[in-house]
């Protein structure tokens, strides 16, 4: 059986540092930080207290009239980053009303907000105030079910909860669909929402930075919880070139593995990272040097980047010193099941304007995370092909790679 | 017909841990729900559930590690246990291959979430348990088990309510029909937690004819089917499919995506021998169910309701309803709610699988048993 192409054609980013593609691509070239003080909670008992909130997010603002009030906060990230993706793609919303459409998310946490809410009642005692509408609220799968149903996509859906991995994972699940003619179009992507009960866990594993997240920087000291979400319109080729969409560029295949080692920390040799690179290079029948930028999963942990370099330089060898690498969650911290997914929006856009974003805070040169990192300014590349990485909780590991559309490619 | 081949799973349940077990159980009438006792129950209008009652995680387990596994990951890990024995996967086995592991769940670890949460209220976020945390992202079980095995492969849970299983059986036949990967452990876990079902307490959902709550872990052993088509271990997954529906009301359109699998597959709704429905007892969701199923299969075909003794267990569903399933093909009866056993309509040793959730999901797996 012939595979389908699958190509990028709508990108809908909602982000600390912008929403549309347009607003977070100036950002990120930028460098902008969208991190700041949280304001979302109490942090006053936390000994730290930054996160990359969403603090200006208004979806009657952003969207009037086309944002459900009591939806979810997450479904209202998802909800937005995809009817911004369709807009950017020039369909129509009713275009994916048929069952040969479809949509699959990532997330880390889902709707934290719904349980915290159940837990509050819990601890005053007044249980009988739990919400009755929680077990159809709270689900992860209720974000991409929301998005649905508002939009009237009645083909596959899917949500995969794979942390903080789970938009790569929601993109190659949305890319096999396409690739096997099981459906023309996809949206595809992540979300999550600031949650105290992410925040306190990273807190209490000490994880979390005190100043600014420096990935991959000698000073390095943690990542800062965020939120945000991101979809991706995926879609045939055929598809593509019929309506004469404008095309981003190509998804060309993708890796998964996991370390089997620990539960919140990386493999010491970044064995797992390696092996889901490798595959993703194997599969896309790509060669080492084809890679002309990576990014990151770069949380800005001293483990993770330090882990993360050394599976760089154990797949690519001396060539690794050779490929620009940043991590965007130097200015977005850590927006868990969305990273990925606004990564990808970042590789797009990378390979379509032929510049990399920088990792901004990037002070130091630490001996054991000595590759290029594209400290502090953005790049112009010769690009043909990105690959992001992500990371997870449960040692999952993603790697997912683009190409740059030149037209018709055999 | 090809497809992905079943060659080893494992039933961690109310009823038991066999199909063979569960269905002898089924035909003397007996039924999971049963007075919950892993947490109580005061104050609330219901009190019952499916239960695995007596579940010594040390029997499946042993000591070591058991303090990182909340009660959903003891329950994932002891059944993809018995499903790597069954399957002959031993662990040389798995450090020499990349073995992978698709999970699906609704809610994962309610339990492990609010008590970290509710610890943080009551006594300030630095009293925060360092090991619930991680246990409190969706796919901490699935990631659990993977380091208890060493499964390296991919390694992924899938969400869905009652459609998490099927989905993830979907997943787990893409990896390999796609060439990704060659042996996936596919099915899902749940446990009862006193928050969850507290919630579902004060829902519609409770007090309609039947419907109960359930839980545990079940698992499938996916690898390529022969290459020359020769007959797999236990059966075949041949196909799926998935939907959204945003009315109780649109039969029609299930229908027409269950005529739609079937054509995709060559196939007359008279070819297929047994439907596994998702009904539950929540009787808007039944009817519907129903009446897309009296549009596509006449009056003679088999429908096979499993959660009616064993309860809705959302996550763990799919797969039980895929391993009941090719017992009940390979015996070529089911039980029915009075205990007799009755003949299926064919013989053709095909099934087919839905999962249908409350919300609007709409899962479907057509499976080939003996």
């Amino acid at each position: 059986m012939n595979k389908a192409r699958v190509v990028v054609t709508g990108l809908g980013p909602v982000t600390s540092i912008g929403f549309g593609k347009r607003a977070f691509w100036d950002s990120v070239i930028a460098g902008r930080s969208g991190i700041s003080p949280v304001s979302a909670f109490d942090t006053s008992a936390y000994a730290v207290n930054l996160g990359g909130q969403i603090k200006d997010f208004d979806p009657e603002t952003l969207l009037p009239g086309q944002i459900q009030a009591d939806l979810g906060r997450t479904s209202q990230l998802g909800l937005s980053a995809a009817l911004l993706a369709i807009r950017d793609s020039g369909l129509e919303v009713r275009a994916f009303g048929n069952p040969r459409s479809g949509i699959a998310m990532g997330t880390t946490s889902g709707e934290p907000l719904e349980i915290e809410r159940l837990d509050d009642c819990w601890i005053d005692g007044k249980r009988d105030n739990i919400d009755p509408r929680f077990v159809e609220r709270y689900p992860s799968h209720a974000i991409p079910l929301n998005i649905a149903r508002q939009l009237g996509i009645s083909g596959p859906n899917a949500m995969l909860p794979t942390a903080c991995a789970a938009g790569n994972y929601a993109i190659g699940w949305a890319f096999d669909l396409i690739q096997k003619g099981r459906v023309e179009r996809m949206l595809a992507g992540g979300a999550d929402s600031f949650s105290r009960i992410t925040y306190s866990g990273f807190a209490q594993l000490q994880a979390i930075a005190t100043d600014k997240c420096r990935p991959f920087d000698k000073n390095r000291q943690g990542m800062v919880p965020g939120e945000g979400a991101t979809i991706l319109v995926l879609e045939s080729l055929e598809s593509a070139l019929e309506r004469n969409a404008r095309i981003y560029c190509e998804v060309i295949g993708y890796g998964l593995s996991c370390d089997a080692y620990h539960i919140t920390g990386a493999h010491p040799e970044g064995d797992g990272a390696h092996r889901a690179m490798a595959k993703a290079i194997r599969r896309c029948g790509l060669g080492l040097d084809d890679i002309g930028y990576i990014s990151a999963h770069g949380t800005g942990t001293p483990g993770n980047d330090h882990k993360e370099t050394l599976a760089v330089k154990g797949l690519f060898g001396d060539q690794a010193y050779a490929i620009p690498i940043s991590s965007v969650k130097s200015m977005l911290g850590h927006t868990m099941g969305a990273a990925s997914a606004i990564e990808a929006a970042v590789c797009s856009l990378a390979l379509v304007h032929q510049k990399a974003p920088p990792t901004i805070n990037y002070e130091t040169q630490d001996p054991d995370c000595d590759l290029d990192y594209i400290p502090n300014q953005s790049r112009d590349l010769a690009l043909d092909f990105a690959m992001n990485n992500a990371y997870a909780f449960g040692g999952n590991n993603s790697a997912v790679i683009f190409g740059a559309w030149k037209g018709e490619r055999s | 017909m090809s497809g992905t081949a079943i060659s080893g799973s494992s039933i961690l349940g109310p009823l038991g841990n066999n199909p063979g077990e569960i269905f002898e159980r089924m035909l003397r009438g007996e039924r999971a729900l049963k007075e919950i006792e892993c947490f109580d129950t005061d104050g609330f209008a219901f009190s019952q559930g499916g239960e695995i009652q007596g579940f010594r995680p040390i029997e499946y387990l042993g000591k070591k590690g058991l303090r990182q596994l909340d009660r959903t990951g003891k329950f994932a890990a002891s059944a993809v246990g018995l499903a790597l024995d069954d399957a002959g996967l031993d662990q040389v086995f798995r450090e020499g291959n990349e073995v992978s592991l698709v999970l699906g769940t609704n809610f994962c670890s309610a339990g492990t979430i609010a008590n970290f949460d509710q610890r943080g209220l009551e006594q300030g976020p630095e009293y925060v348990s360092p090991l619930d945390f991680a246990n409190t992202v969706i796919n901490a079980a699935a990631g659990q088990v993977a380091i208890r095995y060493k499964l390296r492969g991919t390694n992924s849970t899938t969400a869905g309510g009652c459609c998490a299983g099927l989905k993830a059986l979907a997943y787990a036949h893409e990896l390999i029909a796609n060439g990704h990967e060659r042996w996936v452990l596919a099915g899902g876990a749940e446990e009862l937690a006193q928050v969850s079902f507290a919630a579902y307490d004060k829902s519609a959902y409770m007090g309609e004819d039947g419907f109960f709550l359930s839980e545990g872990a079940a698992f499938a052993l996916l690898t390529p089917d022969e290459p020359d088509g020769s007959k797999p271990v236990r059966g075949r997954i041949l196909d799926h499919a998935s939907r959204a529906f945003f009315s109780t009301e649109d039969s029609d359109g299930m229908a027409s995506a269950i005529e739609t699998l079937l054509e995709d597959n060559g196939l007359q709704a008279a070819e297929i021998a047994l439907v596994c429905t998702s009904a539950a007892g929540y009787e808007p969701v039944d009817a519907l169910e129903r009446q897309a199923l009296t549009r596509v299969f006449d009056a003679g075909t088999t429908l096979f309701a499993p959660k009616y003794w064993l309860g809705e267990g959302l996550g763990v569903s799919g797969a039980l309803q895929l391993l009941l399933s090719l017992e009940a093909l390979k015996r070529e009866e089911i039980p029915d709610k009075t205990g007799t056993p009755t003949a299926l309509s064919s013989s053709s040793g095909l099934a087919l699988l839905l999962g249908l959730n409350p919300d609007g999901l709409l899962d479907m797996l057509l499976v080939q048993g003996y």
